[in-house]
């Protein structure tokens, strides 16, 4: 048995794992969600950037490219034609990469020489765009020649510098990531309360389980809920409660068997005792008692004797089954009560169809049979009848043995086949009865697959009904 | 103690600092001081594998170069030189050389070999452009010429008009280039600052703030007298209108080179702005309508000779 801290480590475990695989997920949720939109939105901001950009570098290169030279005034004009205010910077260059034009309002630049690399790739003939995010703003550069003949003459520098698109992206991710903070910490919260509490209920389980094992089958869980955890603690309820009464029954079982092995043990004793102990007793007396004694002998031997039958039956182990006629059983069965049935004045009829088989073992069925047709001629009247019926369908065969004798009271009939059960002590012991025949016919009929009742008989009597799968239908099952 | 160092591990370890000490102070002798010594010179170079945008395409590789030496003609034979540094080239293209490097005054004049003349555009501009940076970063020069044997090309160039990168990050921010008298020369070098124009102040305003206000490069210095004021500044059809209070007229006190000196640092800075043409200077109290020899009395506009190597 492991220490309770192995359990109660393994039980973290569970919880451990449980909550650890929904923590990835939702982790990895927040980290899609804190991402993947600002990533598609960046990139759409790049891309429309980048279609304006060229747009506008379109728009003035073609301009610039009809007009006769390039010189600081004429790019002028036209700029002041085309009246572009939304861009952060333009600058026009010749193709020495001077400034002819910069729109900056600051820095004052025509006649100096922009070195840039986007001018340079755009004086080799290149269009070039640009644009990265910061965090801060969207920076995005574009150049593009001025052609004229297929030769650069010149080009265009197109800067921009945009923090309010930046602003919105920043804000959004602000809340995206205050969202999923706080998500978060909800699930981490969730889920180690719920996980806490689906993990005490297994642990009062575990704790239950140890608690009857220990010997203690009163011991109930408390329901709670009506979910699978609940469904569980209910059926170990009634789990521990078949234990206890199986229990029960087995303590029942060993203290009547002692009983039954002693009475007779006992009786034995005093007989040999009064002889042994007796000055004098003559030949008469003393085979009586000795008669009395082999009496005693034989009832302990045929207690044992069905005592091992029901631990056999107990263990359902060792039984040969095989294809057998009903009939051919009863008709032994009733051949050998025969001398019994003419000492006791006691009429023996039979009903039996033909071609009844079952699956059986052939000493349990006539068993059987023979207890209890012995049973209905030792408790029968004089002058009355003992009659056996055997019918059968595809299906089932049915066997019914019904007597006119004195009956079984109500009250006794559920317990009728109960180990070790007479119904009249007094008068059972004096019949040679141990309690045991009616166990061994019931056990039997139940390893056969089969079904028994009994009932009391109008006009008196009892009747006892077994009805057994056909061979037929057993071979179907299998 | 005597029993620790009699331990063989103890008496290693004491040999081994005694070693490395010896070793320092020889080491030590023989490292030229160079840092106090070694002067370097900064060749711009052309950089490779540069178009990716944004990056520049010039950039300065550090030459040593001894004391004493013609430091104009090293510098040009740097330029040829093949750099160190793999992802750099040299700006001339193979088959052009500098001839001739020779400093006058503050202007170097370099000599090219003729295949100058044939190169255009692009490559033509990043030569110039190499050039001029590194003979204006050499102390004392500010202009750099360059021409062929036969004259039939010339230019002449400043470090100013060299653009590396874009300057103006945002739009709200803006970055001006504001003169200043230089120490030691009768030249004014541009010093960058950033301004915020807004309702409040006009950017004529705020350069005018921040001319009063003084270089922050010791190599500069302003000779506009102390507790100057600039009662008004404004442009009306391209002509800016400076008014100082009768503070600025205490400047006749100084030589006339330096007079000239400032009132063009004045109009140099406000013509950078592109709806400044000229400027026109007015002082409290005004008499006369000249200062020094500078004649005041009209709308002086830009003189970008006055302009030497920017102060970074």
């Amino acid at each position: 048995m492991r220490p309770r801290s192995g359990i109660k480590s393994i039980l973290s475990r569970v919880q451990f794992k449980f909550a650890l695989v929904f923590l990835i997920l939702i982790a990895g949720l927040l980290v899609m969600l804190n991402t993947y939109p600002t990533v598609v939105t960046r990139d759409l901001v790049f891309a429309s950037k980048k279609s304006s950009l060229e747009n506008q570098a379109g728009v003035i290169s073609a301009t610039l490219s009809v007009s006769e030279s390039l010189t600081t005034d004429s790019v002028g004009k036209a700029m002041d034609f085309l009246d572009l205010r939304t861009l952060g910077r333009v600058i026009i260059t010749d193709a020495q990469a001077r400034v002819l034009y910069d729109s900056s309002e600051f820095d004052y630049s025509p006649g100096r020489l922009a070195l840039f690399s986007e001018i340079s790739s755009a004086l080799a003939g290149q269009v070039v765009c640009y644009c990265v995010y910061d965090g801060e703003a969207f920076i995005s550069s574009e150049a593009m020649p001025i052609m004229r003949a297929g030769v650069a003459i010149g080009a265009v520098y197109l800067y921009e510098y945009d923090s309010s698109q930046a602003a919105l992206i920043s804000a959004t991710q602000r809340n995206l990531r205050n969202i999923s903070v706080v998500f978060g910490l909800l699930a981490v919260a969730f889920t180690m309360l719920f996980s806490r509490a689906l993990t005490t209920r297994i642990t009062d389980l575990v704790r239950a389980t140890r608690i009857v094992s220990g010997g203690d089958y009163d011991y109930k869980i408390p329901v709670r809920g009506s979910d699978e955890l609940s469904e569980l603690g209910a059926e170990f309820n009634n789990f521990t409660g078949r234990l206890k009464e199986t229990e029960e029954l087995r303590r029942r079982f060993v203290s009547d068997a002692s009983h039954e092995l002693k009475t007779p043990l006992a009786s034995i004793r005093l007989l040999s005792d009064s002889i042994v102990n007796a000055e004098y007793m003559d030949k008469e007396t003393m085979v009586e008692f000795v008669t009395d004694i082999g009496t005693e002998a034989e009832r302990l031997g045929r207690t044992a004797e069905k005592l091992l039958s029901l631990s056999k039956l107990d263990s359902a182990a060792g039984f040969d089954f095989t294809e057998l006629d009903m009939k051919t059983i009863v008709e032994k069965t009733l051949h050998i009560l025969e001398p019994l049935a003419k000492e006791r004045s006691v009429r023996l009829t039979t009903e039996a169809d033909e071609g009844c088989a079952v699956m059986g073992n052939e000493d349990l069925l006539y068993r059987i049979v023979f207890n209890l047709a012995e049973n209905s001629i030792k408790y029968n009247v004089a002058d009355g009848e003992v009659k056996i019926s055997l019918s059968c369908n595809p299906e089932a065969v049915s066997l019914i043995v019904e007597d006119t004798g004195i009956g079984i009271p109500e009250a006794d009939l559920p317990h009728i086949f109960d180990r070790f059960y007479r119904v009249d002590k007094a008068r059972a012991r004096d019949a040679g009865g141990s309690g045991l025949g009616l166990s061994i016919v019931h056990d039997a009929v139940l390893l056969h697959g089969g079904q028994i009742s009994v009932e009391r008989r109008e006009g008196g009597g009892t009747r006892v009904t077994i009805t057994f799968p056909s061979y037929s239908q057993w071979e179907v099952q299998s | 103690m005597r029993r620790f160092l009699k331990a063989p591990s103890a008496r290693r370890a004491v040999a081994l600092t005694a070693a490395l000490v010896l070793i320092c102070l020889s080491a030590c002798s023989t490292i030229p001081r160079a840092d106090s010594e070694q002067e370097y010179i900064e060749v711009y170079r052309r950089i490779v594998s540069s178009v990716s945008p944004g990056s520049q395409l010039l950039r300065a590789e550090k030459i040593p170069y001894t004391e004493g030496d013609d430091i104009v003609m090293g510098a040009a034979l740097a330029l040829r030189s093949a750099p160190e540094d793999p992802s750099l080239v040299s700006a001339l293209p193979p088959d052009v050389n500098i001839t001739r490097a020779t400093l006058a005054g503050h202007t170097v004049d370099v000599l090219m070999s003729a295949p100058y003349a044939k190169l255009e555009g692009m490559e033509k501009s990043l030569l110039e452009g190499a050039v001029a940076l590194t003979m204006c970063s050499l102390p004392g020069v500010d202009f750099v010429r360059l021409h062929t044997e036969d004259n039939s090309v010339t230019v002449r160039l400043s470090s100013e008009e060299i653009l590396l990168y874009n300057t103006v990050v945002s739009g709200a921010q803006a970055q001006v280039r504001l003169y200043f008298p230089r120490l030691d020369q009768a030249v004014m070098s541009a010093e960058y600052a950033d301004i915020n124009p807004g309702d409040d102040a006009s950017p004529e305003r705020l350069i005018m703030d921040l001319l009063l206000a003084g270089p922050s490069s010791e190599k500069l210095y302003s000779a506009i007298p102390e507790d100057t004021v600039v009662l008004s500044v404004y442009t009306q059809d391209g002509v800016c209108r400076v008014n100082f209070s009768s503070e600025f007229l205490e400047i006749a006190q100084e030589d006339t080179a330096v007079i000239n000196l400032t009132i063009y640092s004045v109009v140099n800075s406000l013509t950078n702005l592109p709806e400044v043409d000229s400027v026109q200077i007015f002082a409290q109290n005004m008499g006369s309508a000249v200062l020094g020899t500078t004649d005041v009395s009209r709308p002086l506009t830009r003189r970008a000779s006055l302009i030497g190597a920017a102060i970074y």
